[in-house]
């Protein structure tokens, strides 16, 4: 089985809105059509209920009727033959109580029974009624007869030989009507008794015309529309006999016989063999229809009421074509609200598309777009602040790459600066070692044991120093690396303690700690801010001169919003050409002063990983100097 | 519940067109009060037959609606009981719940006529040799359902019937005639007073019947509706020993038939009278309100009685015992499924079926007093079993 997505097209599914369109279908089309299959099912059901209930109470309320039909026949002939003026009348005529040579008397009781006779035709409906003698012949008609003329024996054979009853099945007469005859037996009337036992003195039959009375009244119901139809049949022999017209075939009363294992006219098959159902299948004429069959035992005919299954169902077909009239309709509509869904996600989309393009292209000024509440506006948002984020950026970083491009010359220049110094500072011990060394093995040789030891002395000197100085650079180096969490550093404590513990020399010379009351605390890295006040408080207390009044007072002071620390003193000062050179590494103002010259650059390192800065103000030699600095920033 | 309980208690006391040596695989509280030697059957046990050979013990089925509506009139015919005490004999009705059951008393000697359905008759003619001397029934067998319409929908679906029934043998001929086969249906053996319940219980989703159970399901259970029938038959059989030594009183007995279909006939009233009779009957016997009117019964035997409108005398249609025709199909099943032996031939059967005596008794309706008015007794004119 393909993939959908080949089926369709890869090019297709790669855009969102296609994508969306496509499934916002899919399920639309899915729900619709459950819907409306399952929509369809009920309505299907529901009228085939319906149309199976209509005809099958057709079916039998046209069996009530024709029961009632059949009944009310049978006693019209059973009353006639029953009527006590009848039988009397009856018996009178055909016995022998008035002689022939009384014409008149006889004339009076044929014209009093044809009376009769024709009473019943005319209230009833029939087409003729008459009476019969025991010997079959015509006694009295209620047309214009001759009488005395044999009458058909199978009308009349039945009564007068059981006293039952008789029904003369349809039948067609010479004239080509369609007639059915019933004959009940006159019994005698004796004065003393009203009972039947007095014998039979003839047959009462009524003849009715089927055309005029039941077929009228079979042929038509409520809803049959131009296909439904009603057929009276009955089994003869091996075949259906059709006893009325047919709607759809002419000419067919009593003549159109199919045989019963034809599998045609299944429900006259049926109905004929005694059955009462319903069935759905083909006519006579081969066509499909729905059908209800019922059986009358008392004639031994089987009824159909049948309807075109086309016609029938038709409303379902209707309803099939509405449904799916409306289903289209909910599709075209689907995949209009598809579009409008898909249009509303995919076009701030497209247009962060364009924008993204136009970004690239170094547009920063296109970042105006969707400003709606959902989460495409919230995108749209969040890329605005992007936009604008790249646009500072992008204009800073040019000032930032000059500044960062400084700094790395800054930095080449100080490496190379410290490179040159370190070796040649470094170089100064060794040279010295190596002097001595000679001069070592010199006085070796000599055996001057004291000159040895003097060059012994230089050598663990030079090394001392060397050491130190490796000592410090690996300090310098590590300001940068190794960090403390930040704290809150109150200044006065800290220089309490550095005096107490580190800087004792300070005390025993008798210098002048001033520290300004109310410094503001700092918030750092406390064993580097403590470096930072010990190295400026040495540097100060090194390089005093030769005043034994040593004033350092450290302090602070606020300009354009920035506090500024300072350490000042009232030693021998820089000259303003050394401001800046003092902070350089192994920089010092007196070549005999103790200290490797590494202690300002110390001082700087740790200033600016804090994000501040360092500078030295002094009026030159003897003028004392003040070291000022700013701690603000973040650490490195 | 109560309802139910009642429903429950009738159908279990109604089941009349079953045979002797049919299984079935249902089982209710009732059955077991019904053992298969009728002798202690909690009610027959009570009957007394009499061994007097003036004494025609005659088996009849009150619950069987409505052809025994004809016989609640002979039960009441005084011309019958002042002819057959004219011979010296008395009638002695004894009433059974199935023609099994009559089928069973007159094996054992014990009956000497009975009525049953169209199956019984024709156990009886092959197992007990009778004589079926005229029809009382020509009545219908339907199909019930909730929801079907069409032979053709009870493919797949579970179709309860009574085994070895006239309404077992109906679904199969139904089927069949449809183009249907049997195995394409789940066929469910129940007895017949289980499925009006079943059916509304949805345990099942159709059954056969005969009436009147398709007539109290849909009584009882209105949702239910009959969608299908077929024609079922009832007769009157009598042991052939007794027919060959006492054709007088067969031939009254027949002679009484006649003139309660008269008699029914004559007024609208009078089948309402005789189906309260009926009722009343079958009710005490039952022993629980059936539910059913006498107007149901009236609509049930105007459908059902053959003669009640048209055919004057209960003669036995010659087209039944056709080649092929209605009982020889029947004949076949019964045989098929063992309820009549195999070794019995339905030429054999065929001559048990007596159209001719009707045509005696007819022939002489003074003798046989056809057209005399009756004036019914309030209560039956002959003895009951009981």
């Amino acid at each position: 089985m393909k993939p959908l997505q080949a089926i369709i097209g890869f090019q297709f599914f790669k855009s969102i809105r296609n994508r969306l369109v496509f499934y916002f279908l899919l399920i639309s089309l899915f729900s619709i059509t459950l819907v409306g299959y399952e929509a369809f099912l009920l309505g299907k059901a529901v009228t085939e209920n319906r149309v199976i209930e209509q005809l099958t109470t057709v079916a039998d309320q046209k069996l009530i009727e024709l029961k009632r039909w059949l009944n009310a026949r049978i006693k019209d002939t059973k009353t006639l033959s029953e009527e006590p003026e009848v039988r009397n009348y009856l018996t009178l005529y055909t016995g022998k109580a008035i002689k022939d040579s009384e014409p008149a008397k006889k004339k009076h009781y044929y014209n009093l029974l044809k009376y009769k006779l024709q009473t019943v035709k005319r209230n009833y409906g029939y087409k003729k009624v008459l009476l019969a003698d025991t010997d079959g012949r015509l006694v009295v008609s209620s047309d214009v007869e001759v009488v005395g003329k044999k009458v058909d024996e199978k009308f009349i054979s039945p009564p007068l030989k059981n006293g039952e009853p008789f029904i003369r099945d349809i039948y067609r007469s010479k004239e080509g009507e369609f007639l059915m005859a019933f004959s009940y037996p006159v019994y005698r009337l004796k004065a003393e008794t009203w009972r039947k036992s007095a014998g039979i003195s003839g047959v009462a039959v009524a003849i009715i015309n089927m055309s005029k009375s039941l077929f009228l009244m079979l042929g038509n119901w409520p809803g049959m529309g131009n296909t439904g139809e009603t057929l009276l049949v009955r089994k003869e022999g091996e075949n259906i006999l059709f006893l009325n017209e047919l709607r759809h075939l002419k000419d067919t009363a009593l003549k159109l016989r199919i045989p019963l294992v034809s599998g045609l006219a299944k429900p006259a098959v049926f109905a004929s063999s005694g059955d009462e159902g319903m069935i759905r299948t083909t006519d006579y004429r081969q066509e499909p229809v729905l059908a209800a069959y019922r059986h009358i035992a008392q004639a031994g005919w089987g009824f159909v009421t049948k309807i075109d299954v086309a016609e029938a169902f038709l409303s379902i077909e209707k309803f099939k074509f509405q449904l799916i009239k409306f289903t289209l309709i909910l599709v075209i509509i689907a995949i209009g609200i598809a579009y409008f869904i898909s249009r509303t996600i995919t076009n701030p989309i497209l247009k962060l598309k364009k924008l993204t393009e136009k970004l690239a292209e170094g547009d920063f000024g296109a970042s105006t777009i969707e400003n709606s509440h959902d989460e495409v506006g919230a995108l749209s948002s969040s890329f605005r602040k992007m936009a604008e984020a790249l646009e500072d950026y992008s204009i800073n970083m040019e000032e930032k790459v000059k500044d960062r491009t400084r700094l790395l010359n800054e930095k080449n220049i100080e490496l190379q600066r410290f490179t040159y110094t370190v070796s040649h500072d470094l170089r100064s011990p060794i040279v010295t070692i190596k002097g001595f060394l000679g001069l070592l093995e010199k006085d070796a040789l000599s055996g001057n044991i004291e000159k040895l030891k003097k060059d012994i002395t230089y050598i663990n000197n030079a090394t001392d120093k060397m050491e130190n100085l490796l000592n410090e650079l690996l300090h310098l180096s590590r300001i940068g690396f190794k960090t403390n969490p930040k704290r809150e550093i109150s200044i006065e404590v800290l220089i309490e303690d550095l005096l107490r513990e580190a800087l004792g020399e300070l005390v025993v010379n008798n210098v002048q700690v001033k520290i300004a009351p109310d410094l503001p605390g700092i918030y750092g890295d406390l064993p580097r801010i403590s470096e930072l006040f010990q190295n400026l408080l040495e540097n100060a207390n090194k390089y005093r001169g030769e005043t034994d009044n040593l004033i350092i007072e450290v302090g602070c002071r606020e300009e354009n919003g920035e506090i500024i620390f300072f350490v000042r003193d009232n030693g021998i000062g820089i000259e303003p050409c050394y401001h800046e050179k003092v902070f350089d590494l192994f920089e010092k103002l007196e070549e005999k002063s103790q200290g490797t010259g590494i202690g300002l650059a110390i001082v700087k390192r740790v200033v600016e990983m804090h994000g501040g800065r360092i500078w030295v103000e002094s009026e030159g030699e003897g003028k004392g100097s003040c070291f000022n600095f700013t701690l603000s920033g973040q650490m490195h | 519940m109560k309802i139910k309980f009642k429903i429950f208690f009738f159908f279990s006391l109604l089941n009349f067109p079953l045979f002797s040596g049919c299984e079935n695989t249902a089982t209710n509280v009732d059955k077991k009060k019904i053992s298969p030697n009728l002798l202690e059957h909690p009610l027959y046990s009570n009957y007394h037959f009499s061994n007097d050979r003036r004494v025609l013990d005659f088996g009849s089925q009150p619950l069987w609606i409505p052809p025994c509506t004809i016989f609640a009139v002979m039960q009441k015919d005084p011309i019958l009981k002042s002819e057959l005490e004219k011979l010296g004999f008395i009638l002695k009705v004894h009433p059974f719940f199935k023609g099994k059951d009559v089928n069973f008393f007159l094996a054992s000697g014990d009956l000497e006529a009975g009525i049953g359905g169209d199956m019984p008759a024709m156990v009886a003619a092959a197992k007990t040799d009778v004589v079926i001397i005229s029809i009382l029934q020509m009545g219908q067998v339907a199909m019930v359902s909730r929801d079907i319409r069409e032979i053709a929908a009870l493919q797949e679906r579970k179709v309860a019937v009574a085994a070895g029934s006239n309404a077992h043998y109906y679904l199969l001929k139904t089927l069949k005639k449809n183009g249907l086969k049997i195995s394409g249906l789940k066929l469910v053996f129940m007895e017949v007073d289980q499925l009006p319940a079943a059916l509304n219980r949805k345990d099942i989703d159709a059954f056969a019947a005969w009436e009147p159970t398709p007539a109290l399901a849909i009584k009882n259970f209105p949702h239910l509706k009959i969608f299908h029938r077929g024609l079922s038959y009832g007769f009157i059989y009598v042991q052939r020993k007794f027919f060959q030594e006492n054709p007088l009183v067969v031939a009254h007995l027949l002679a009484s038939q006649i003139r309660a279909l008269s008699w029914l006939r004559e007024k609208e009233e009078h089948i309402d009278l005789a189906a309260d009779w009926l009722l009343k009957t079958a009710n005490k016997m039952s022993r629980t309100d059936m539910k059913l009117t006498s107007i149901d019964v009236h609509r049930l035997a105007d459908r059902d009685l053959p003669g009640l409108h048209t055919i004057t005398y209960p003669r036995i249609p010659p087209a039944l015992l056709a080649k092929n025709g209605f009982l020889e199909g029947e004949f076949n099943f019964l045989r098929k499924y063992g309820f009549i032996p195999g070794q019995k031939n339905w030429e054999k059967i065929k001559d048990n079926f007596n159209l001719n005596f009707i045509n005696e008794v007819i022939a002489a309706p003074e003798k046989y007093r056809l057209f005399e008015e009756m004036i019914l007794y309030n209560s039956e004119s002959v003895e009951t079993g009981r």
